[in-house]
């Protein structure tokens, strides 16, 4: 069985709903037709995503230009403060996320005081030793408790690339739930904010859709 | 003294070769205790109660309190038998015989 596809099979059989698929910003819309077909083979439906890497805040202008029509959901990552301000604000950003060897002492100064858009954090991330111990473990922990003395919205994504590093929905919340996140809030960001975003996302594919909060009711005759 | 409160856990073990069953329930342990210490593995009353190696399933035995930290441990679980494994939780009961018979577990394992 190929990756993808054992990868779909492993996704309905943990109870996902829905998926978000990466893709390289490069790939055209027919290559992303196979790994969709497999997921929404076994029942579930997709989205698919793009994670922008910018080194500076003009390339994250330049690259959302580029790709915001053709993915349903932008991802940046934010390296420098400079790119953190522009993704926290920009409304065509939908997710925001740090590098997994970000310095704990450097969150306060990325996250902008006033932020709109949703913070993610990848269970993958702390998957790269034999069990996140350590440095990993006290960074995300960091991270979960910075979060919740912010309030600020969180969605849980395992990141997974391969069949070995997915997670269930349950069981990534209480990864963060062990860190410090309360319950409530764990539940919520592996299941009603990635679900309420990509709603939202899906939404956009509709041809009535013109922008937030507006929509062609009747079309002129 | 009242009896500690238990939880029974089915665990689906996803991997190209099923472990053997001492050294899949020696690997959680570990984890556990490198998540949690000695006192955490100590805390949880971790056994393993059955596993079928046909289906990949195992029944997990914790402390009700346990159930979450425990989930976390095999989330974070990558390896067991020194091969690449993802571990999750398909249900969990108050008793042994719940969960057997909801999943109709059989123990190949001591066959």
């Amino acid at each position: 069985m190929s990756g993808i596809r054992r990868m779909a099979q492993l996704a309905a059989e943990m109870g996902f709903y829905l998926v978000g698929l990466t893709f390289d910003s490069q790939v055209p819309s027919e290559a992303r037709l196979e790994p969709i077909e497999a997921f929404e083979g076994r029942g579930l439906e997709t989205v698919s995503r793009v994670d922008l890497r910018p080194k500076h805040r003009n390339e994250l202008l330049r690259s959302l230009r580029e790709v915001r029509s053709s993915f349903d959901v932008v991802a940046v990552e934010c390296r420098t403060r400079q790119v953190a301000t522009v993704a926290f604000r920009d409304r065509r950003v939908d997710l925001v996320f740090f590098p997994p060897d970000r310095p704990k002492s450097m969150l306060g100064v990325s996250t902008p005081r006033s932020m709109r858009r949703l913070f993610e954090f990848n269970v993958a991330d702390l998957l790269g030793s034999d069990l996140g111990i350590g440095l990993d473990l006290r960074r995300a922990s960091d991270l979960v408790s910075y979060v919740q003395r912010r309030h600020l919205p969180i969605v849980i994504s395992s990141g997974a690339t391969n069949w070995w590093t997915m997670r269930a929905p349950k069981d990534m919340a209480a990864v963060v739930s062990v860190m410090g996140l309360e319950a409530e809030q764990a539940i919520d960001s592996v299941s009603r904010t990635p679900l309420s975003l990509a709603r939202r996302s899906l939404e956009k594919r509709d041809p009535s859709y013109v922008s937030e909060g507006i929509r062609i009711v009747r079309s002129k005759a | 003294m009242r009896r500690q409160s238990r939880r029974y856990l089915a665990v689906r073990v996803v991997s190209d070769v099923a472990p053997a069953r001492e050294r899949l329930f020696q690997d959680i342990e570990d984890s556990l205790r490198r998540l949690f210490g000695e006192h955490g593995v100590l805390k949880a009353s971790l056994r393993l109660i059955a596993y079928d190696i046909e289906r990949m399933i195992a029944i997990v035995r914790c402390s009700d309190s346990w159930v979450e930290r425990l989930r976390a441990t095999l989330a974070l679980m990558t390896r067991s038998d020194r091969r690449q494994l993802a571990l999750f939780i398909i249900r969990s009961a108050g008793t042994v015989e719940a969960l057997t018979r909801s999943l109709s577990i059989r123990d190949c394992s001591k066959k």
